[in-house]
């Protein structure tokens, strides 16, 4: 029989819009990063591609408050913090974000839900002296289409080989097995896995120390950049949401990062854009703030990191009691004073002496 | 927009056949007018800046056309320089115009190196594709400036078109007048041929499959010699350079496949632009396979009005040399793309110096002498700088070593393979998979490239089968166009 290449076509064209219609509209449906809608009663989904899934569970799940910040809050449990603080919480965090990410997503949170009770925010000390526009460009593409209101780009989330293959189909078949339906606790929501803690993991950047290096301070400038970033992305948010009790906290990296700073000459400016920022975050009568730089069974017990800064479940867990019986608060009385203790502290630590008794030990 | 996006694929490209076909029942002009939107639309959306630069390109290469048509017609048939003045300013224009933004800060760079000066460089806009349509632009100049017939009387409408056509614009073919122009102008053209647009389809398919399964994948293992290149040893470098041999073919070839595909789907027809060039048998035949428009450009404007091969040996070998070297410049601003041009040409003045001794070796091993030479000097061309070229020397023929880091080979895994091997009785550790995954990716590169015809050549057919195959692999494709990344971060 004679091939028609017209018919072909035709045919062919056919073939791939059932293809693609099958694939757009069970994307939609099962909808694995809840960007059309809440989690489908009866399918069990996985929560774990954050950048991915973070802006949807913002928008449509049910909440009353929000764990968020970088991957310092990655392994904080909103069971925990639901049990001290009485809510029912979701937990979002943006590893290696920028203020003005975060902020955003905040943005988000607020326009979708007018109850939310408790914002648990980090403020990174290394976001800290940043532009406020500031976003990070240099880890990955970011999916914008699950960020923006454009129907058309939409196209990039329908027709996704992973969004198919490694969500949508895997959630169908755990619902044809019988699975019941729900989604990964936020216990859970964690890329930080089965990382272990030790000194061992630490030892080498605190061993590296060469002597504490001429201290600069914070410039103009610098002073200017912490100024916005602060005002844009944290305390104005406060201020439009006097509802709401934002609880910030500056999260406890280890001795050995502050040895880094000793070492680079930093130290000082770190510790004063730190009070700048408190002086201006104390602004605002719903922020409750904490910092535990003075806490050294925290700080200098390396055990508790997996690198200089990453601290472990328990120690995340140690962190919600500690703000829930309200220890390491920084208030207008103590912010100048926590200052100086810090300065004093960080200043004439024996980072030598330390790393030589923490590698004797281990 | 990409022809490679889905917004191109799903939106554009169904939209604009579908409205091309549909004017074009009125009449040809109103499908060429709705062609000529299409195109500064798909021009448009690159920037917005590139457009107007398009246009302005577009209106002083045709006015200057117009002049040298109306010097020549008032000067009369005898006189074969009329218009030469124009026709000179039109050269001007254009090689002032690509030069400017594409080569600026690289005269700047050369000019402070030289005379240790601190002339500050430009942050100058460089329209994405102007290498191509200034080409097509001289081309069009110098055929109306020698009078063919192709050029005379044609309307500003046909001469935009023939300049902004969307499937050449950004990464060619460099289509020539005489091909192109004549399919415009042809008022009683048939643009719909189902056959035609049949192959068209497919043609594109087999492109954008050549550059989302192929090319990507190559590029990311070149990418990745290039970046850790100061630990790559020997064996990495190897493979490195076969990489970026497979990531360049593929990439270009696959894009000219699928602008050949989509102008068949408008009704036009666009030369071949790749002919199996890693078949060739000489450095020489290399440039018959690679790049056709442009090796076909710079022998009919630039090889032949230099006096080609009829001024003797010395003069053809300087013709070729000059040829080669306006080739490494068109490339780019870099000593690198220079270096790599006129070491072609270089190949070709010995091959003819040779003559027919080079036959009497046997073509298997001229096929493979051909494919060590350009894949060699295509790490030159990938090179940042004469820099980093020579610590690529170094790391390929002196660092010795053969051992292969596990992420490179990670990168050629192929879905699913390891549920396959778990059948076997034997345990095989990551390693070996990977290892096996890149030795059938750079195989299967190496039969695509050597065994089958390629899509200009290729016998097309219209069954079952293929229309199965073909749909899987263009699912396939489109669904791999996005992605769900992994966020990589190193500092917190």
């Amino acid at each position: 029989m004679k091939k028609n290449p017209g018919k072909w076509l035709k045919n062919f064209i056919l073939l791939m819009a059932a293809l693609l219609a099958v694939t757009g509209i069970l994307t939609a449906v099962v909808d694995p990063f809840f960007h059309y809608h809440a989690p489908l009663p009866g399918l069990s989904y996985e929560l774990s591609q954050q950048r991915f899934q973070n802006d949807g569970i913002t928008r449509h799940f049910s909440y009353n408050a929000v764990i968020t910040g970088t991957s310092m809050t990655e392994n904080f449990k909103t069971s925990e913090f639901d049990a001290l603080f009485g809510t029912n919480s979701i937990k979002v965090p943006y590893p290696g974000a920028t203020y003005r990410e975060i902020s955003d997503n905040l943005d988000a949170a607020f326009a979708t839900h007018d109850d939310i009770a408790i914002v648990l925010r980090c403020l990174d000390y290394t976001q800290l002296v940043k532009d406020p526009d500031a976003l990070r460009t240099d880890m990955g593409e970011y999916p914008e289409y699950l960020y923006d209101s454009n129907p058309f780009n939409d196209v990039q989330y329908l027709f996704n080989l992973d969004a198919m293959f490694e969500y949508t189909i895997p959630t169908l078949i755990r619902c044809l097995r019988g699975e019941p339906g729900g989604v990964t606790s936020f216990d859970d929501y964690s890329w930080t896995g089965e990382d272990t803690y030790s000194r061992d993991k630490v030892l080498p950047t605190l061993l590296s120390y060469q002597g504490m290096a001429k201290q600069e301070n914070l410039t103009d400038k610098e002073r200017q950049l912490v100024t916005d970033n602060i005002t844009e992305n944290v305390l104005n948010q406060a201020l439009a949401n006097p509802d709401t009790e934002f609880i910030i906290f500056f999260p406890p990296y280890s001795i050995a990062w502050w040895s880094d700073l000793a070492g680079e000459g930093t130290l000082k400016k770190q510790i004063q854009a730190e009070e700048l920022a408190e002086e201006l975050l104390l602004t605002a009568p719903n922020i409750r703030l904490y910092s535990f730089n003075l806490e050294d069974d925290i700080i200098c017990d390396l055990d508790n990191y997996k690198d200089e800064g990453h601290y472990s479940p328990a120690v995340s867990s140690m962190l919600l009691q500690r703000i829930h019986d309200g220890k390491d608060e920084i208030t207008k009385e103590n912010v100048a004073s926590y200052a100086k203790a810090q300065e004093e502290k960080f200043m004439n630590f024996d980072y030598a002496g330390f790393a030589g008794k923490e590698s004797g030990d281990s | 927009m990409q022809f490679n996006s889905l917004y191109f694929i799903l939106m554009f490209l169904p939209l604009v056949v579908a409205a091309h076909h549909l004017a074009g029942r009125s009449s040809k002009k109103a499908g060429d007018l709705l062609l000529l939107a299409a195109s500064l639309f798909f021009y448009g959306t690159q920037n917005i800046w590139y457009l107007v630069f398009l246009a302005a390109s577009i209106a002083v290469n045709y006015l200057l056309c117009r002049g040298i048509q109306a010097q020549r017609k008032r000067a009369g048939a005898s006189d074969k320089k009329a218009g030469r003045g124009l026709f000179v300013l039109s050269l001007v224009c254009n090689i002032g115009f690509l030069g400017y933004f594409k080569y600026t800060n690289f005269l700047v760079e050369n000019l402070n190196a030289i005379w240790k000066a601190d002339i500050p460089l430009t942050s100058i806009l460089l329209p994405v594709g102007i290498s191509f349509y200034t080409f097509s632009e001289i081309a069009f100049a110098a055929d109306v400036y020698r009078g063919q017939p192709w050029t005379e009387g044609i309307s500003f409408w046909d001469c935009a078109l023939y300049a902004a056509y969307f499937p050449k614009i950004l990464q060619g073919p460099i289509a020539l007048p005489r091909d192109l122009v004549p399919q415009i102008r042809d008022r009683n053209r048939k643009q719909q041929d189902p056959e035609n647009a049949a192959i068209g389809l497919q043609m594109f398919v087999f492109g954008l499959a050549k550059k989302v399964l192929l090319a990507d994948v190559f590029g990311q293992a070149a990418d990745w010699g290039f970046q850790y290149l100061v630990l790559t040893t020997t064996g990495e470098m190897l493979l490195t350079m076969v990489s970026y041999t497979f990531q360049i073919y593929f990439d270009f070839s696959g894009y000219s496949d699928m602008a050949i595909g989509v102008s068949k789907l408008l009704g036009y027809e666009l030369l071949p632009n790749f002919d199996s060039p890693y078949q060739a048998v000489s450095v020489t035949d290399f440039w018959r396979r690679w790049h056709i428009s442009l090796t076909t450009f710079l022998r009919e404007y630039v090889y032949f009005p230099l006096g080609g091969s009829r001024r003797g040996k010395a003069r053809t070998y300087l013709n070729i040399l000059l040829v080669f070297l306006v080739s490494g410049i068109w490339h780019g601003p870099n000593w690198t793309f220079v270096l790599w041009g006129v070491l072609h040409g270089l190949c070709q003045m010995a091959e003819r110096a040779a003559g027919k001794t080079l036959l009497r070796i046997p073509t298997v091993l001229r096929r493979i002498g051909t494919f060590l030479i350009v894949s060699f000097l295509w790490l030159l061309f990938r090179s940042a700088d004469l820099a980093e070229f020579q610590r690529v020397l170094w790391h390929l023929f002196l660092d010795r070593h053969f051992n292969f880091g596990a992420d490179l080979l990670a990168i050629f895994r192929l879905p699913g393979i390891r549920s396959v091997l778990n059948v076997l009785p034997i345990g095989i550790s990551d390693g070996a998979v990977n290892a096996l995954s890149t030795v059938l990716y750079v195989g299967f590169a190496f039969v695509l490239c050597n065994a089958v015809p390629n899509t200009n050549r290729r016998t097309y057919r219209f069954g079952v089968g293929t229309l199965l195959v073909l749909a899987v692999i263009f699912y396939i494709c489109l669904l791999s166009l996005t992605g769900v990344s992994t966020f990589v971060y190193n500092n917190f």
